[in-house]
């Protein structure tokens, strides 16, 4: 197996020598792991991410062979399990969200950290109250790192849904952040093929 | 500082690697491999996908990379559904059920809709066949797959439950485990030889989630006055007509259905109290017109009570109607009263929540025993004090 090869091309030689699969395991279970544990609790991130890879092991003969990188599909297969824990997402984050702020001493030069310590209970109140679907499309698109583009895949959807649920979400964001509207200027990917960067 | 540049920072810290966890997982892939034949085609010609001209709903696109695969695993279990037994009649399906909606639609009365101060109240007693880990999980088939199988126990766990919903989020679930039956013996004397734990709601642990509030947990007992929960759903603005109801689900849907979810649905309208007559003759009508449905007249719920079975074996990827899945909806024809439905592996093929399940197990039966509306968590339909 070359270190180098792409991950439709594992994914097809695995059809043969079900073995090759453990290249996209070992390529992505820790960034797939990554997105579960910023969604759920340890215990439920482990078992959704070791299921992902079962999952997508048994579909393996219907990844289209024509997209190079398997990051999407698994997000997708992820996100997807990730949903018959969604009650759970949200009792951690409304938990997360019952809590006071540390009263914060405004230090020269960590005024950042500490917006970000203020915000922390009305973000994760916010992210609480977002539908699933763009729940989904903003996590898919900051905690996994996908482009726009990506998301899509990953969710099956239009891009133009994907554009219009991120812009919803963000709003709802900023509207429960008390942030300004033109905050959106930093970030976000404006077309379908740019991360988001910041 | 932006909403994004928070996001990003967000739980930044959980991130990190956990041996532990890799390691379960990468075992748990190992085994799915080594138990996995390579294909039986060399792999430069395994079937690829024609390309679409347009990217099709989810689902449909699950379907379609479903149909070869499942073509003949759908028409054995075609065959193993409706050719096996002198009972099984698929023609009349449609008529007997256009007999049951003119039935349903005479029912006197408005139906059970509960004020705003009421509470739905429904009791069931189900047997479904479950997977759990002491302390850890318990899961439904298809629900999770143990990374560590000598630590978990699956069978077929009987009980009762009570519901008792309203659409303020507060209710009440009531459980009382009757009893668990293994596959084998030999899953049985491990599972005593280890203590006879219970799946996690029957465990007796004192744990319990935030938005309930315990009444009664002991071993074999989950009582729980539930303070964030699911509502009993709004019927009331749904359509008559059996085609524009049909047309109301796929724009909940939003988009095509199959069949399968169709029929899953409809069900879950005549499986409600608070639906009124004219609605339930829809639903039924609305059946008679989904392809596919077979008719058992010899069919008997969960508690013996005799019906007649619809019955559909389930073709997409979907928890509605998954594929190699047989679901029966059980009726009384002649009062068009709900009893019980049931779901029955009848194709493992070789998806992983399948492993070690014989076709022909029953995944999960429900029999619909009582319904009614009550003023409080506390009553029971018929009990001094409700509706």
């Amino acid at each position: 197996m070359s270190a180098n090869q792409s991950d439709s091309a594992a994914i097809a030689a695995s059809l043969a020598d079900p073995g090759a699969f453990a290249a996209i395991f070992e390529r992505h279970y820790d960034a797939v792991h990554g997105y579960l544990r910023r969604r759920l609790d340890a215990a439920r991130a482990d078992e959704i991410a070791s299921q992902t890879f079962l999952v997508a092991f048994d579909r393996r003969a219907r990844f289209e062979r024509g997209r190079a990188d398997a990051r999407p599909w698994l997000f997708g297969i992820a996100t997807n399990l990730a949903h018959n824990h969604r009650r759970h997402e949200l009792v951690e984050l409304r938990a997360l969200a019952a809590l006071r702020p540390e009263a914060a001493l405004a230090v020269e030069g960590v005024e950042a950290r500490l917006d970000a310590e203020r915000l922390r209970a009305p973000l994760a109140r916010a992210l609480a109250e977002l539908p699933t679907e763009e729940a989904d499309v903003l996590c898919l698109l900051v905690w996994a790192e996908l482009s726009q583009a990506e998301v899509a895949d990953a969710l099956a959807i239009p891009l133009g849904t994907v554009k219009s649920r991120l812009s919803r979400a963000r709003g709802r964001l900023r509207d429960a952040l008390g942030l300004p509207a033109d905050a959106e200027a930093v970030g976000a990917n404006s077309n379908g093929g740019d991360r988001w960067t910041s | 500082m932006d909403e994004l540049t928070l996001m990003r920072d967000f739980r930044a810290e959980r991130v990190r690697p956990d041996p532990t966890a890799r390691t379960l997982a990468r075992r748990a892939l190992e085994a799915r491999i080594e138990a996995a034949p390579p294909a039986a085609f060399p792999v430069d010609e395994a079937p690829r996908r024609a390309p679409a001209p347009r990217r099709a709903p989810r689902h449909r696109r699950r379907l379609f990379a479903f149909a070869a695969a499942t073509a003949l695993a759908a028409l054995l279990a075609g065959i193993l559904v409706f050719g096996s037994g002198p009972t099984a009649q698929p023609a009349g399906a449609a008529e007997v059920l256009r007999r049951t909606a003119a039935i349903a639609a005479a029912e006197p009365g408005p139906g059970l809709f509960p004020g705003p101060h009421q509470l739905l109240y429904e009791k069931t007693a189900q047997a479904e066949l479950q997977e759990w880990v002491p302390g850890r999980y318990t899961a439904s088939y298809g629900g999770f797959l143990s990374t560590d199988p000598a630590r978990a126990w699956g069978g077929r766990v009987s009980y009762t439950q009570e519901a008792w919903m309203s659409n303020k989020r507060r209710g009440r679930d009531r459980l009382v485990l009757g009893g668990i039956s293994f596959l084998s013996a030999a899953e049985r004397r491990r599972w005593k030889a280890a203590g006879s734990p219970l799946p996690g709601l029957f465990s007796g642990a004192s744990g319990h989630a935030p938005e309930e509030r315990v009444l009664e947990v002991g071993r074999g007992v989950h009582d729980v006055e539930v303070l964030d929960g699911p509502g009993y759903g709004q019927f009331g603005k749904l359509p008559t007509a059996p085609a524009a109801l049909r047309r109301a689900i796929e724009a909940r849907r939003r988009g095509k259905v199959d069949e399968g979810q169709v029929i899953g649905e409809l069900w879950e309208i005549l499986d409600k109290a608070n639906t009124s007559p004219a609605l339930r003759a829809a639903a039924f009508n609305a059946l008679a017109e989904e392809p596919g449905i077979g008719l058992d007249r010899d069919a008997k719920d969960l508690v013996g009570r005799s019906g007649y079975a619809l019955s559909y074996v389930g073709r997409g990827s979907s928890g509605d109607a998954p594929a190699g899945v047989r679901t029966e909806y059980i009726f009384d024809p002649a009062t068009a009263a709900i009893l019980g439905k049931r779901e029955t592996l009848v194709d493992p093929g070789r998806r992983p929540w399948t492993k070690g399940i014989p076709a022909g197990t029953v995944l999960r039966d429900v029999a619909y025993l009582d319904q009614g509306i009550v003023d409080s968590i506390h009553r029971r339909p018929g009990e001094a004090g409700t509706s």
